[in-house]
């Protein structure tokens, strides 16, 4: 009887070492991983808002913008998609460089740029107006403990692996 | 008086199990304090990234860089201003933040491989 008692005691003392130290592990993987998600949320908003902001920069001082201001308004976007592009705008294609330049500098993956017309400016006789800019980025998200495998380009798995931002950017006036 | 002795002794290896589990049990709640810590640090550094990156590259910015108690006056830590590698155009603004720290013994610096760090590259306005 005594030494029932004895070894329901270690038992005992047994689980609650393996409950603290499960307990501990969960945790701290749980940590790990919201850490990570919430860097890299944060991190794609950066990256898209610098994006947005340096191909607008761009286009604000681009020789060709008239060109491409006309083109837009007519109803054909600058887009990176095989849809409506303008590749022989020469401000299309320096827009579509800088947007990729400026994502992997901020370790990002430019997933979708659309370069339109501000509707303000979609009226008659309005000749070469303003454009605006919208720009979604990818970001890899890194988590070190789940999922264990990530596509290698965002859209093409779950998005856990991925964190997506976008962001706009319209030209003053 | 075999049965009582025991009893007690069985009683008393018990609270002593307890006693001992309770400062693991306190250090657990401090390591998770720590990770939140870390976290908060973390996106407050993204946050000042991106407001010294804005600044930086505003058309006819002059005079020094900006600095971190420009933007963050609470925190502490160090800002490297400079034009980044992808292009003359480019500026790179790297923050590094010095997060509060809870647990005893435990001192994160700004170089720290455990300090928030936040890199933000943005294109020169033009003028």
């Amino acid at each position: 009887m005594l030494r029932r008692r004895r070894s329901a005691a270690r038992g005992a003392a047994a689980l609650l070492v393996s409950l603290l130290t499960g307990t501990l592990a969960t945790g701290a993987m749980g940590a790990v991983d919201v850490a990570a998600a919430a860097a890299s949320e944060s991190r794609a908003e950066n990256a898209a808002d610098a994006v947005a902001h340096a191909v607008a920069g761009l286009l604000a001082a681009d020789a060709d913008r008239e060109h491409l201001s006309i083109a837009v308004q007519a109803g054909a976007f600058c887009e990176d998609q095989p849809v409506d592009v303008l590749p022989a705008e020469p401000a299309c294609r320096r827009a579509l460089g800088t947007a990729s330049a400026t994502a992997l500098a901020n370790r990002a993956v430019l997933v979708h740029l659309t370069v339109g017309p501000d509707p303000r400016d979609l009226h008659p006789q309005r000749g070469p107006g303003r454009l605006s800019t919208m720009v979604l980025v990818a970001v890899p998200r890194g988590l070190p403990i789940l999922p264990a495998r990530c596509p290698p380009a965002p859209g093409s798995g779950p998005d856990l692996c991925w964190a997506e931002a976008w962001s706009a950017a319209v030209e003053a006036g | 008086m075999t049965r009582r002795r025991s009893g007690a002794g069985q009683a008393g290896a018990e609270t002593l199990e307890l006693v001992a589990a309770l400062p693991l049990l306190g250090l657990a709640l401090l390591v998770a304090w720590q990770a939140v810590l870390l976290v908060r640090g973390q996106v407050q550094a993204q946050s000042d990234a991106r407001e010294l990156a804005r600044r930086a590259v505003v058309c006819g910015a002059s005079g020094p860089p900006p600095r971190l108690a420009d933007v963050d006056p609470r925190s502490d830590g160090s800002v490297a201003v400079g034009p980044d590698r992808s292009g003359q155009q480019m500026v790179r603004v790297e923050v590094r933040l010095v997060p509060p720290a809870v647990l005893p013994g435990l001192r994160i610096d700004a170089g720290s491989a455990l300090a928030p760090r936040a890199v933000v590259v943005m294109r020169h306005e033009p003028c």
